[in-house]
């Protein structure tokens, strides 16, 4: 996402997140950044629902959702400029509220990781014996927050909170794929 | 179903203790640790890769994706 400033860039990479979560949760509108620094150029920052707390999904199945985006404010040129908002790294996952992983789809390339792309991990929070999967990283595109929404809703019973959710959702979404430098792969670094 | 307004976004920027806090209360959530010792598990290496499931628990690699919190 661009800005004129690097808070506006900021800012235009946030609102669609809050959005887009909006659906799942009328609780979950507080983000948390560090200091008043969330949009230095040049310093890594990290964007999280709720203060960073799980955020409880009210469904037939008891879910949190944990998000956590890794992000720095650059600055670009032409059209993507002057200032513009960089994901380095990005988790979405679903947990049981026992905190029990059930699934996640992770980039982290700049993480110390050898892991660098876009994966999917399945965990024991879905209550069964997963044996060798629940250690691997399984390869996917990369994956919107909005995918991973839109999933919790029509295949794992979350009721959504707002009416024009599917809207809402492709929406946002679109707003991301326009901005997006990269998909599939990506890179093996930020 | 109640439509919810969220279109006006309620941002809350963290002060570095309060960064310290959330970063605890994870490690505590994922880890049984605190944030501290976690910090100096991460310093001494003792993690290796964070997102090695072979060795480490996905707590790990969720909470080193929130050092900026505290780094």
């Amino acid at each position: 996402m661009a800005g004129d400033n690097p808070y506006q860039a900021f800012v235009n990479f946030r609102d669609p997140l809050q959005k887009a979560i909006s659906c799942v949760s009328k609780e979950a509108h507080v983000w948390a950044l560090l200091g008043t620094n969330g949009y230095r150029p040049g310093e890594d920052h990290t964007l999280v629902p709720k203060t960073g707390d799980p955020v409880r999904l009210r469904g037939q199945n008891e879910l949190d959702l944990v998000s956590q985006i890794w992000y720095r404010v650059n600055a670009a040129e032409g059209d993507r400029g002057p200032w513009k908002v960089e994901t380095l790294a990005y988790s979405h996952g679903l947990e049981t509220t026992d905190a029990q992983e059930v699934i996640a789809y992770q980039w982290h390339p700049g993480q110390g990781s050898r892991i660098t792309y876009p994966h999917m991990h399945l965990g024991s929070g879905i209550g069964a014996d997963l044996g060798i999967l629940e250690k691997v990283h399984i390869p996917t595109g990369r994956v919107a927050l909005e995918d991973v929404l839109r999933f919790a809703i029509t295949e794992l019973g979350v009721e959504p909170q707002r009416d024009d959710w599917e809207e809402t959702l492709t929406g946002t979404q679109d707003k991301f794929e326009e901005w997006r430098t990269w998909h599939g792969s990506g890179p093996a670094s930020p | 179903m109640e439509q919810t307004a969220h279109t006006s976004v309620d941002t809350r920027e963290l002060s570095r203790e309060e960064g310290r806090g959330l970063f605890d209360r994870q490690a505590r959530r994922y880890l049984d640790m605190s944030g501290d010792e976690f910090l100096s598990k991460w310093d001494d290496g003792e993690f290796g890769d964070p997102d090695d499931r072979t060795k480490n628990p996905p707590g790990v690699m969720l909470l080193a994706m929130l050092l900026p919190f505290v780094r």
